[in-house]
Formats: structure tokens, sequence, C-alpha cells
């Protein structure tokens, strides 16, 4: 396996948009930033917006610079090349983006993961899992095979997925898909047999849990 | 340009001579694309450390770039801020920049608008878990070989195709990039349903694609 996926990803044009006019919340920009790096096919069609925004630049509203300005800058210019280049990609690291390295500071392979119940992990980036206030941003392992208790969401739930699979209803999510589902949608993903899944997940609030023993295995574990 | 700097620029200019980018500045605007005469600034920033060109590149950009901030709410210091340090940004990895693969005013736009998305991380009500990142977020890569059908000649061609969508096209795709609002507050405002907005937004640019590959060989 690679770094890159030639498949076709899923992803929301609308929310390629509102990467490309920065809309979106620091914690979905990221997740955003992670699958352009795996899909190609992603980063061209944000590119493609990117330019359009840009040559809306023209058209928008200017705000003069204040007049001291260019001088301050012009006398402090650093010296060239000091923004260091970033390490080429190791390929032994193949399957976690750039970015989700940097951030972590390893690879998917020697995470430290806290275990919320037998299967299932998690490793939180940014933010609290357990409150409302805003996006969080967190890593989420599954073992394959296992499915996740029936759930909807008191806000969105973005789940980009890095190793493996899962099927929810009919639909299937694999490797650089981005599963964007809101608070309508009810779900229980199935992981699919073998690999476990690893995904990079955004939610904004505790997840709505169907049935009363995951609600009180929520309690004592949080999500 | 008439602010008590001139100093400032001969120090750093007096070991460069010539200004390499000359003959394409006096060109009348007609002969020159804006991106090919940004293209030539960078290289002179890259090549013979050009500070005027630098600061020529962002009496052209830097207000529209703090415009755009502005737009989104930031105060008028953060905004200068955060001009700063793109403008600081373009000067060190001026040498990284590829006209073949973006045009600078997409490279530009890219950084101011992840340098923006940085400082609300910071500055809200994120719980940060991990300072690293910042320098994630405020990384940006010039964009992969395969972007290149957004390189200098083709942004002056998508000038023109936004030009030539119908109204309410050209009205969907403002709708989407210049102004600072959710898709819920478009539909309250216009009094559309919500689908709607999104779906004449993804109509627009689709339209806008379907132009471009018209008028660009290798999409």
């Amino acid at each position: 396996m690679t770094l890159k996926t030639s498949q076709n990803v899923i992803m929301s044009e609308n929310a390629i948009t509102d990467y490309a006019a920065g809309k979106l919340s620091p914690a979905k920009h990221m997740l955003v930033a992670c699958q352009s790096e795996i899909s190609d096919q992603v980063s061209d069609r944000i590119a493609f917006q990117e330019g359009v925004a840009a040559s809306l630049l023209e058209d928008g509203a200017s705000e003069a610079l204040s007049p001291l300005f260019m001088g301050n800058v012009l006398a402090a210019l650093p010296e060239q090349g000091m923004g260091a280049a970033l390490a080429p990609c190791d390929p032994a690291q193949g399957l976690a983006p750039k970015s989700l390295r940097h951030m972590l500071g390893h690879g998917l392979k020697d995470m430290k993961w806290k275990s919320l119940v037998p299967g299932v992990a998690v490793h939180d980036i940014l933010g609290n899992r357990h409150t409302k206030d805003g996006d969080r941003l967190y890593l989420l392992k599954v073992k394959g095979g296992m499915k996740m208790p029936q759930h909807s969401h008191n806000g969105e739930e973005w789940t980009l997925i890095l190793t493996g699979s899962y099927k929810t209803g009919e639909r299937q999510f694999v490797r650089g898909d981005l599963h964007i589902e809101d608070e309508t949608e009810t779900h229980a993903p199935h992981i699919d047999e073998g690999e476990d899944c690893i995904c990079l997940v955004m939610t904004q609030g505790p997840l709505k849990m169907q049935g009363w023993l995951p609600r009180a295995v929520q309690r004592v574990v949080g999500i | 340009m008439a602010f008590g700097m001139e100093p400032v620029i001969i120090n750093i200019m007096s070991n460069d001579g010539v200004k390499p980018y000359n003959t394409g500045r006096k060109a009348s605007p007609k002969s020159i694309s804006a991106a090919k005469r940004d293209a030539q600034w960078l290289s002179a920033i890259a090549h013979k450390q050009d500070a005027r060109a630098l600061s020529d590149l962002f009496e052209i950009y830097g207000p529209k770039l703090k415009g755009w901030l502005m737009a989104r709410g930031v105060g008028n210091g953060t905004a200068e801020d955060i001009v700063q340090d793109v403008m600081i940004k373009v000067w060190t990895k001026a040498a990284s920049f590829d006209p073949v693969k973006a045009s600078f005013a997409t490279w530009v736009y890219r950084m101011t608008r992840n340098r923006w998305i940085d400082h609300q991380r910071k500055h809200g009500r994120m719980d940060v878990r991990d300072p690293e990142l910042m320098k994630i977020i405020a990384d940006d890569e010039v964009p992969s070989a395969e972007d290149n059908f957004m390189a200098q000649q083709n942004s002056d061609i998508l000038k023109t195709q936004i030009a030539r969508l119908t109204p309410p096209q050209q009205m969907a795709i403002r709708m989407a990039f210049m102004e600072y609002k959710t898709h819920k507050e478009i539909s309250a405002e216009t009094g559309l349903p919500l689908g709607t907005v999104k779906t004449r937004i993804r109509s627009a640019i689709q339209a806008l694609k379907a132009n471009m590959a018209k008028h660009v060989s290798h999409m």
C-alpha cells in the first residue's frame, strides 16, 4: 500500500468549495488537507477551486495597508532559504498523510492508543470528545469485523478513512473516502473483516447512541 | 510607495544592480499578463534577492489579501500581521514557487487562507492538544504537478470564463468564495432552500470547469 490512492474517493463538492473558500473550521480544514494528500483527484479539485477563489480576489474589497507596513516588513526581512524544506515522505510510514504525521510526531504504527472498549481505541488531537463546545478531532481505531452501535449525532460527523474499510447500509467506505453525516442521519458502521479500520474523525458533540447498553457504555467511556 | 521607505529599498537593492523585472513593469498592461508579471517578480526575488520586486507584488496583493481577511471579520492589526507573515513566507520560499504548477495569486491566496485558519485555531475555543498543529495548518505546499491546468496562462482564461457565466451562476460563485457566510446563512438571506443553495454553487462550478476544459487543451 502507498500513501496515494488512485481510486475514485468519496468527497462532497460543497466541502471542497468551503475548503477552498476558507470557510471550514480548523478541524475540518485539517481533515480535508489530509484527504488531499491521499488523493490527487481531490487535490486537483481543490486546486481548481483555489484558482477560482484567487481570481475573485481581484474583484474583492481592498483595504489599504497602513503607511508604515511595507517599510517595516522590508526592514525586517530574514535571510532567504530560512524556510527549511519539509522532509520528503518516508515510504515506510506510507499510510499516514504528512500533515497527520507532523501533528502526531510519528506514523500510525507508533500510536499510543487509549482503549475505550475491547476492539475500539482513540487518540485525541484537538478538542474534547465529551463536550459540546465546537469541533473536535481524533483518531479512531476499530478492529476488523466489529459492528459499531447504532448512533446519530448532535452535529456533523466527518470521517476520513485511513486504513481498512466499513459498510453502513448499502454504502462502503474505503481508504481516502471522506464520509460526512449530519444530525439527521443514523448509522451503525460495520467494519469489514481483516484489517483494523483507522479513521480521522471530526465530531461536534457527543454521539447519540440508540439502545440502553451503548448509552450506558458511552457514559463510562465517552465519545 | 511614497512613504519614506526608499532608503531601505536602496540598501537592499544596492548589491543587485539592474532590476531584472524592469522590462515587464514598463510594458503596457495588455502586452503582459498579470500572471507573467508576477512570475517575473517571483523569479527576481528568488534569484536576485530583489526586495523591490517583493514590495511591488504586495503593493498589488497586500490590500486585496487584507480586504479578504477583513471581510471575514479579522481586525485591522491582525489582518496586517497575517499579510506580513505571508509576505515573509513569499520572500523565504520564492525559490520553491513554480509558475508552471500554479499562479502566484493562487499560491499567495492559499497561504493567506491557511494562516487565517491557523489564527482561528489559536484564538478560538479549541482545546489544543498539540502545539505542533500550528506548523501543519500553516504548511503551504506548492501543489503537485497534476495541478498544472491552473498554470499561469490558464489563470487569465479562468477570469474570462468566470465573466462569461450567466448572472445567476456568477452570483453563486461569488456567494461561495467572496462572502464569509455559511450555506445556512445564505439560504436564510435569499429565501432559497438550503439544498438549492448547495446545488447552485455546485452546478456553477461544474459549468466553469466544463468551460475551462474547452479552452485548456491538456485538461
